[in-house]
């Protein structure tokens, strides 16, 4: 048996028992001359392997909790992938929330009206503010700050599939892992809900499309 | 499920299900206002696949930025899946929304000054690892993947059964061999043969694009 059987046999135990199975550790066991081909043996089981059996255990070990977290806020919420997107900007950007309030305020001729944008800012993240409503002086300014697109931004902001029926529209649901979580917190808390005719420019910039 | 009649699953229930029956299970969730429903679905599906999507980009882009691609590759297959676009089965639709993940990656990434040159006994040959040439993680060039795919393509759709079993689920060859109705000598046959075009594709570099 070559070593690369024995390599991808060993893989794939590892990996069905729950195991570590860091693929590069794999690759660095095997000979410079066997590692393509273990590399796509290993790419090709990984694409046939089953669902992982439900384990809350596991789970709560995983990397999957955070992922969920900002997930459910994408699925309940109104602005599609902004609350997973955004703050992974923001984090390689190496910016802190408030400096990106700030910096946006600016960029849109708010610099008074800082604690407003913050709290648009915080829906969006949070899923609560709805895509449409976002106008494109925000977006392009965001797209500035971040290095994006204002275009992947509208686009990551799509809301998921139909609009929610029967919830609040600006309501996200679960924004913990925990799905006891409390949910009785959306993210809107804090803005105002005046008429549009009392809207003042930054209630336009953030929903007025 | 209609709206007005969901019904809550538990745990185990939600870890019965396949796929494509929690997708529309998180959908009537969302539609009835259940955060915490979808949040449970949810925490089942990520954790089903997310190890093994991370897997997988692990082979091609380095440690540091494998969580972002996993989880950019995760959230683009679900919010695929609520939009209803024709993703077909959700499994193979993720599969190939990671392989776009990552290519979108290294296509970003072209003129990344962080990007570590390979080393290995191709360097400075650009002809040898193509477009991405030397940009690429610890030498697990693209295109593994279109080679495997492409061994597995040519074969008959009997001898993909002996892959899958044999290879892909190491079962060992003699159970393959009756449950698939042929002898053990025709398993490792099919087996070798698939081994060795998949040697030929990833030395010549000559899968079809």
């Amino acid at each position: 048996m070559s070593d690369v059987d024995t390599l991808i046999k060993q893989f794939i135990a590892e990996h069905e028992s729950g195991g570590d199975a860091d693929p590069r550790g794999f690759l660095e066991r095997a000979e410079a001359g066997d590692r393509q081909e273990l590399a796509a043996l290993i790419e090709g089981y990984l694409m046939r392997a089953p669902r992982r059996p439900w384990d809350r255990d596991a789970y709560e070990r995983s990397n999957a909790p955070q992922l969920v977290e900002t997930l459910a806020a994408s699925v309940g919420g109104s602005s599609g992938l902004w609350p997973s997107l955004l703050p992974r900007l923001r984090e390689r950007a190496r910016l802190k929330r408030s400096e990106v309030v700030s910096e946006l305020a600016a960029r849109l001729g708010a610099e008074r009206e800082r604690a407003k944008v913050g709290q648009y800012y915080h829906q969006m993240e949070g899923g609560g503010l709805p895509s449409e409503g976002v106008s494109d002086r925000v977006l392009e300014a965001l797209a500035q700050i971040f290095g994006q697109s204002k275009e992947a931004l509208r686009e990551a902001g799509r809301s998921f599939g139909e609009p929610t029926a029967g919830a609040p529209p600006q309501a996200a649901f679960a924004r913990t892992a925990d799905a006891q979580a409390d949910l009785s917190a959306p993210v809107s808390e804090g803005l105002s809900e005046e008429p549009a005719e009392q809207w003042d420019e930054v209630d336009r910039l953030f929903r007025g499309g | 499920m209609a709206d007005g009649n969901f019904r809550e699953l538990t745990e185990l229930e939600l870890a019965e299900l396949s796929d494509e029956e929690l997708i529309d299970y998180i959908r009537a969730a969302r539609a009835a206002g259940r955060g915490d429903a979808v949040t449970l679905a949810l925490r089942v599906l990520v954790f089903g696949y997310l190890e093994i999507i991370e897997r997988r980009v692990a082979l091609k882009v380095p440690p540091q930025d494998v969580s972002e691609v996993a989880a950019q590759a995760m959230e683009s297959a679900l919010k695929s899946a609520f939009d209803e676009e024709s993703v077909g089965q959700f499994r193979s639709w993720l599969n190939t929304i990671t392989s776009r993940r990552i290519a979108d990656y290294h296509r970003d990434r072209e003129d990344d000054p962080y990007l570590v040159q390979l080393p290995n006994e191709h360097e400075g040959d650009d002809e040898v690892w193509g477009e991405i040439a030397g940009r690429e993680y610890e030498g697990v060039r693209l295109d593994a993947e279109r080679a495997i795919q492409t061994a597995y393509g040519e074969l008959k759709a009997e001898h993909q059964a002996i892959i899958d079993a044999y290879v892909f689920a190491d079962r060992p060859a003699a159970e393959v061999a009756e449950e698939l109705g042929t002898s053990e000598a025709n398993v490792h046959q099919v087996a070798s043969r698939f081994r060795k075009r998949l040697r030929e594709l990833l030395d010549d570099g000559d899968t079809p694009g």
